[in-house]
């Protein structure tokens, strides 16, 4: 009886989130015409992740209507049809067997999140024989990357085992070797875990102490029972794997606790959504709760002008301010001017335009995969090339490690100032 | 309320039944409820952990435990699972479900051996839960650990325990109902019979009370097992009644024969005893009388006697013989002694008769008074044809009495009219009078009359009121009448002027005709 309605619960979200998505997606996606390039994207546009699938969205889209209104691809326009999943695995399934059945997508780009993309892997192994791809999702995880589904997806962005496995080389190599972990108790936070704990293995350590959280989690809940779990292990810094929602209440409860080892983050906050929450709620109790903390990011920092990709990212978003997606997000969401996000969906955009190009003027899928495959040290613009072969579907492998200096994450410069 | 206590007891009764059903019926459930429940939340746990277990073996093998968590977190959602966590063959947990950790309580006790176990345990939160373990490829990678939470089954058990609850709640007040309104139609008219039965107790046999008839009636004409029983009461009801009047009556009817009997019996005991001291004194007197009178008639009939006629016949022999011898004065003498004993003869003789008067006294019988007149008038022929008296009588009744005295007392009353005569030759008349004790009656004549202040004393013995030269008699006559009269019963007494006569009254009890 608990099965079923547990089950009933899930079909019935499924149910409303299709209701959802299924009137307003008409205006989200312009008519595409027979000639377009439709692109299908299910990501995060509503719930406590929403900031990251808008501004992947927005930081895509500017490209892309810049490639549409000079010429497009072999003359096509690129469509990007876009479905919110809410960040639940469930609706991403239901969205993606939508975008390629009945939408007939030429290929599926920009997902968001590790839960939702891990889930939507069986499908693109369904679908082998239509050559499905998946391009650059918004996710470090390991299971798109290794067999037996890294032939379906092609990564821009380094993963999370290299971005834990960097930050854990930092710590240890300052001494701070107690590292405890807070984490998404589901495949994204496993993934991290398991970084973290093979990096700190080959050092020959341990994590001291882990706590978790569900994802959905929002800022206004308590995370004190995570806090004092950590705490009570005494750690030299904490690593947490989870969304910026759930990752800026930690960060709050661990400040006002009197937690103040370095805390650091993945790129998957979204560095600009947790600062947001952090120094919102710094105005309320007075308190800073944007010291020591270290996030990771897979794309340069946009404030890197002389990056010849990031005054193109900055150009193209001032001049089109492309808006979240029509009817999929709240009208409550104050898109930002730049983020890591945003930058990143840029580059994933510039990248794939690059692909396909490649592709010819044709829109055949079979010639999706050799056409990524002969990205060879391509030049996006941020001063590392990107190669995609047959063995390897992650062009970058690059971390930047970045803190919150008058009151913007910026490059860090010294990591020598955390050591204990 | 007399009904309150078997209503009650009645109904609590009830109220103990229902429970012990309740609890009863309540226990079972729950422990089907619970045996079945646990039984399929332990097959369903051990179908997700065996699941897992089965198909995450090479996602064990390459250590990809962010696959194992994605698989975990799916069962998680699609089978009602509370938690899993997965732990590798060195005893880590490579995957979990808890937030905000694995209780550190759980791993310690985890089952570790090769086969499924299920046992159970209570997490932090204070729930229950099956704790449902299945190893992957032999226990030789990993081993799955799937918490089913209980708090569905007691949930469960709650709901279906509410639901009997409330239907045996409903039965129950419906019995309830049922049971009062069965109880009163037999514990009200119980009442009223009760009630009926005291004032039956209680109650004058003639004052019956209606209302209490009325209701009795009403209960009786029901046709049930209380109306029976109603019937049967007031049958018996009515025959007590009646026999206890019945009773009462025969009762009251010897309780007045008996008070009559008993004042009859303490009136004749009275009288008996008034009489019997009569008696005694009057045999007495009767006696000492008796023996005076015989003594005197002994003095009077010998010892008087004997030397009165010694004397007489000595004072005649004298008189005779010196008759002349002796001067004169001696003769007139001599004349005087033989008077005074002829006189002193008469005395005694007169004195014997009044004394067998009581002596000679004859049993009463029927007598004709008009005979007894005219045997008196026979006794005084002389007398009347010497004085030319007439002598005439009423009609005379027959009276029960001594014949021979009552002639002594009509002749002596009748001579007494006779010697008390006036100038005028006497007439005398005897009458008979009905009164209220008997007869009474007159002897009336034209006499000479007498004084009424001597009208008691000529009765008494010996009294005269003439000088013996005018009328000759020793004065025995009426004390005589006196006597004999007052011996029959009667009374004698004598109205008269002088010189105007005489009526001499006598009464005679008796009513003969």
């Amino acid at each position: 009886m608990r099965p079923a309605i547990a089950l009933m619960t899930v079909r019935l979200r499924v149910l409303v989130v299709l209701a959802l998505v299924g009137a307003p997606a008409a205006p989200a996606a312009p008519a595409a015409r027979a000639d377009d390039i439709v692109l299908g994207m299910s990501a995060a546009f509503t719930g406590p992740s929403r900031g990251l699938g808008i501004e992947l969205y927005r930081g895509s889209m500017a490209y892309f209507e810049h490639v549409n209104r000079t010429g497009g691809v072999h003359g096509r326009s690129i469509v990007l049809r876009a479905y919110d999943d809410g960040y639940d695995p469930a609706p991403a399934i239901a969205n993606t067997v939508r975008l390629v059945e009945q939408d007939k997508v030429f290929l599926l780009y920009g997902y968001v999140g590790t839960p939702t993309v891990t889930r939507v892997l069986p499908l693109l192994k369904l679908y082998e024989d239509q050559s499905v791809f998946l391009f650059f999702p918004f996710t470090g995880a390991q299971p798109q990357r290794q067999p037996p589904y890294d032939r379906y997806v092609f990564n821009l962005r380094a993963s999370y085992r290299q971005e834990t496995a960097g930050l854990v080389d930092r710590f240890v190599a300052i001494g701070r070797k107690r590292i405890a972990v807070f984490y998404q108790i589901d495949a994204y936070g496993r993934d991290g875990w398991d970084g973290v704990r093979l990096e700190l293995a080959r050092h020959g350590l341990k994590i001291v102490a882990e706590a978790t959280y569900r994802r959905g989690a929002v800022f206004g809940q308590s995370f004190r029972p995570q806090v004092e779990r950590l705490q009570a292990a005494r750690p030299d810094a904490v690593l947490c794997v989870g969304s910026y929602a759930a990752c800026a209440g930690f960060i709050r409860d661990a400040r006002d606790a009197g937690l103040d080892v370095p805390i650091s983050n993945v790129s998957f906050v979204g560095s600009e959504n947790l600062l947001a929450l952090l120094q919102e709620h710094a105005q309320v109790t007075g308190a800073d709760y944007t010291r020591d903390l270290i996030n990771s990011q897979v794309v340069p920092s946009y404030w890197q002008t002389d990056l010849p990709a990031v005054a193109e990212y900055r150009e193209y978003m001032d001049r089109y301010r492309p808006m979240p997606p029509a009817g999929l997000a709240g009208s409550d969401y104050q898109p930002l001017p730049h983020s890591y996000v945003s930058f990143e969906g840029f580059l994933n955009a510039k990248l794939l335009v690059a692909v396909l190009r490649r592709v010819g003027p044709e829109l055949d899928r079979r010639h999706i995969r050799p056409a990524a495959e002969a990205i060879d040290r391509f030049d996006l613009g941020i001063d590392v090339p990107v190669s995609f072969t047959a063995d390897r579907h992650q062009g970058l492998d690059t971390l930047y490690f970045t803190t919150v200096e008058a009151g913007r994450f910026t490059p860090v410069r010294d990591w020598g100032r955390w050591r204990p | 309320m007399r009904r309150l206590p078997l209503t009650v007891k009645a109904l609590a009764a009830l109220v103990l039944v229902f429970a012990i059903t309740m609890v009863a019926t309540g226990v079972a459930a729950a422990r089907r409820i619970d045996e079945n429940l646990t039984g399929q939340f332990e097959a369903r746990g051990r179908a997700i952990a065996e699941g897992i277990a089965s198909s995450s073996v090479e996602v064990m093998l390459f250590r990809d435990f962010s696959t194992i968590q994605a698989m975990i977190d799916q069962y998680l959602d699609l089978q009602g699972a509370s938690y899993v966590y997965v732990v590798d063959a060195h005893g880590e947990v490579i995957a979990h479900t808890f937030v905000p950790g694995v209780p550190e309580d759980l791993l310690a006790t985890r089952h570790q051996g090769p086969g499924s176990a299920t046992r159970q345990v209570r997490l932090p939160d204070h729930e229950d839960y099956l704790d449902v373990s299945a190893p992957i490829l032999g226990g030789r990678v990993g081993q799955v650990y799937v918490g089913m939470n209980r708090a569905p089954i007691r949930a469960e058990i709650h709901s279906a325990i509410a639901g009997q609850l409330a239907l045996m709640a409903l039965i129950f007040a419906m019995s309830l109902l049922v049971a009062f309104y069965f109880l009163n139609r037999i514990v009200y008219p119980l009442d009223r019979l009760t009630q009926y039965a005291r004032t039956l107790a209680a109650r004058d046999a003639a004052t019956a009370d209606v209302e209490a008839e009325a209701s009795l009636a009403a209960i009786a004409a029901r046709g049930d097992e209380v109306g029976e029983l109603a019937r049967a009461f007031r049958h018996t009801a009515g025959e007590v009644a009646r026999r206890e009047d019945a009773l009462r009556q025969a009762r009251d009817e010897l309780d007045a024969r008996v008070r009559e009997r008993t004042a009859d019996l303490a009136r004749a005991n009275a009288a008996l005893a008034r009489s019997n001291a009569g008696l005694e004194q009057f045999a007495a007197e009767l006696a000492r009388s008796n023996r005076e009178l015989e003594l005197f008639a002994s003095v009077a009939s010998h010892d008087l006697q004997e030397p009165l006629r010694m004397v007489s016949s000595f004072v005649d022999l004298l008189a005779q013989r010196y008759r002349g011898s002796l001067d004169d004065k001696a003769d007139r003498w001599i004349a005087y002694m033989v008077d005074g004993t002829a006189r002193m003869k008469q005395l005694i003789n007169d004195l014997l008769e009044f004394a067998r008067v009581s002596t000679r006294a004859k049993a009463p019988e029927p007598a004709d008074f008009n005979a007894l007149l005219a045997a008196a008038l026979g006794n005084l022929h002389q007398a009347i044809h010497d004085t030319g008296a007439v002598v005439t009588s009423g009609p005379l009744p027959t009276v029960r009495v001594d014949a021979t005295q009552m002639t002594q007392v009509l002749q002596n009353l009748i001579g007494n009219a006779l010697k008390f005569h006036g100038p005028e030759p006497p007439r005398v008349h005897v009458e008979a009078q009905p009164d209220a004790a008997g007869w009474r009656f007159a002897v009336r004549d034209n006499g000479i009359g007498l004084d009424p202040q001597f009208a008691e004393r000529v009765f008494v013995i010996f009294q005269r009121l003439h000088n013996r030269d005018e009328y000759p008699g020793t004065g025995i006559g009426l004390a005589l009448c006196k006597k004999i009269v007052e011996r029959h019963g009667g009374r004698i007494w004598v109205e008269s002027r002088p010189g105007q006569g005489a009526t001499f009254y006598f009464t005679v009890p008796g009513n003969e005709n």
